[in-house]
């Protein structure tokens, strides 16, 4: 009877310390795919100081679409610099796309300016940056799905009792930024015709992302 | 959420199948050496039958499980050899190739591949590896091939869904199966051709009595390779087709876009067939590589392709 007991007992040790380490594999699944992120935001960082400086060389280019660009990245880079976690990563996310609407907008902007167009260096940092953007919206789309993967077992029976002994605690979805479900809308009707002026239309636009 | 789980379903059953595929491999390597064994020890002493049978399968397994063992673990080398693929070792050499692929690999939370293009005129695409997951470390290596001329008509929309399903093969371990699947269609076509040729010429040369049995031999072994062969290009048919709809699904949960895939289908659909294609590894491609064989009406080959009709593959997608 005691030894029928005793196997019991270490079955469910067995069984406990393989739910945890199973919890903990998958946490840290959750952390890598974040890490993902932070790489592709800290390789935009470093990219935009260089879009900068090719766009400035051309006239007339939109100093305020350029500002808005310059702002977010200086915030990136705060949050970036005192990463001591007082920033949640939805927060981090959240200037992360506000810097993704600027830059969408410069990139519309752009198209106007044929010459900078041509430009190879910009055509360079145009695909680095596309591509830049892109990963971290899949990054962030992998990270989401670590955490349902994260987030089911902790609620499923019966890992959720070695859970909650454990404090492990569930972890947030990544919000999908309202600018990235509908396509913005750039209005060039004014911008062919007159390229000097065309300032107010664009504006009105980069705030729109923003919010 | 239904057609995740829809989609994960299939996976599982998808994976049930492996194992079966594995067993039909094995059986046949055991049907093989027992009509090898019969043709050779037949004639002799009877009693020692059941030996020399072993004999003969040990033989046949180690050298089979030997060939299978380097392809699998060297599948992106030799299958990127075999289809005349060249290696981008900089981002530089292609870039926008370069950055699809690394976005794709951080969608699917896969290392990223390494990448190859074949000098091809025909549109299509391929991956190799034997890259998998265990206790949540990736292991092993991976590839991904396209033709030149797939990057000159796709746009990175439908590019990223080209790679998208290459990735969902390396994913769910298809190309590890594949590459089972060639090794032991390649030992089996070779032994065909082997006896094949030796039963010609001998027959050509000798005319006495004593060889005639000899080149009955060769000829049943000939048989039986080609049939070996034919048997293991079948079971790896039988998952093919399958797979190609399920890589099409794992894209479009990537890309979340199946536009993009659709668009690449209507592109692919009246291209030429390839010419660095090797015949062996017809279904690891995007699209069959010989597609003007399967379009001519009067041919069987529609019941022996490895890959769905794109119309086909189309409507499943709009229905998703």
């Amino acid at each position: 009877m005691l030894i029928i007991l005793i196997i019991v007992i270490i079955l469910i040790i067995c069984w406990g310390v393989g739910t945890y380490n199973s919890l903990v594999s998958k946490q840290t699944d959750t952390d890598q795919s974040w890490s993902q992120i932070d790489v592709q935001l800290k390789r935009r960082n470093d990219l935009i100081p260089n879009l900068v400086a090719t766009v400035k060389g051309y006239a007339n280019f939109e100093s305020n679409t350029l500002q808005q660009v310059i702002k977010y990245r200086g915030q990136m880079v705060h949050i970036d610099a005192d990463s001591s976690g007082k920033l949640s990563r939805q927060q981090m996310m959240n200037v992360s796309n506000q810097l993704s609407g600027a830059l969408k907008s410069l990139f519309a902007v752009s198209e106007n300016y044929p010459k900078l167009q041509a430009n190879s260096d910009f055509q360079d940092l145009m695909e680095q940056l596309t591509t830049t953007e892109n990963q971290i919206a899949y990054a962030r789309q992998n990270y989401n799905s670590t955490i349902a993967v994260y987030d089911r077992s902790l609620r499923q029976f019966p890992t959720s009792i070695i859970a909650g002994m454990t404090h492990f605690s569930s972890r947030n979805y990544l919000q999908t930024p309202d600018s990235e479900k509908a396509t913005p809308k750039v209005d060039f009707s004014d911008l062919d015709s007159n390229q000097n002026n065309n300032n107010n239309n664009v504006n009105n636009n980069t705030n729109a992302n923003d919010k | 959420m239904g057609k995740v789980t829809d989609l994960r379903q299939q996976l599982i059953s998808n994976r049930r199948h492996t194992v079966y595929i594995y067993i039909v491999f094995f059986l046949t390597i055991l049907a093989f050496s027992a009509v090898v064994a019969t043709l050779i020890y037949g004639d002799s002493n009877t009693t020692n039958m059941p030996w020399m049978l072993f004999k003969v399968i040990i033989f046949m397994l180690v050298i089979t499980g030997l060939y299978s063992y380097i392809m699998v673990k060297k599948s992106v080398p030799i299958i990127m050899y075999m289809n005349k693929a060249n290696r981008i070792n900089n981002r530089s050499d292609a870039p926008v190739l370069f950055d699809v692929v690394s976005e794709m690999a951080i969608a699917a939370g896969e290392p990223l591949p390494e990448i190859f293009i074949v000098q091809d005129t025909s549109p299509n695409a391929f991956s190799a590896g034997n890259l998998h997951r265990r206790n949540g470390q990736w292991i092993g290596q991976a590839g991904i091939g396209v033709t030149s001329q797939l990057l000159k008509i796709l746009n990175r929309e439908q590019l990223e869904s080209v790679i998208g399903h290459e990735m969902g093969h390396i994913k769910d371990e298809d190309t590890r199966v594949e590459s089972v699947g060639i090794a032991l269609t390649a030992i089996f076509s070779f032994i065909g051709n082997w006896a094949t040729t030796i039963a010609w010429f001998s027959d050509d040369n000798n005319n006495s009595d004593n060889d005639d049995s000899g080149d009955m031999i060769f000829i049943i072994i000939a048989i039986a390779g080609w049939i070996c062969c034919g048997i293991s290009y079948l079971a790896q048919l039988a998952l093919s087709r399958n797979r190609e709809y399920l890589a099409d699904a794992e894209s479009v949960n990537l890309t979340r876009d199946p536009q993009g895939l659709i668009q690449t289908f209507e592109k692919l659909s009246d291209r030429p067939n390839m010419k660095s294609a090797n015949p062996n590894c017809n279904s690891l491609y995007f699209a069959n590589p010989n597609p003007e064989v399967s379009r001519s009406k009067f041919s069987m080959a529609n019941i022996l392709d490895t890959h769905p009709s794109l119309h086909d593959r189309i409507t499943r997608l709009e229905n998703m």
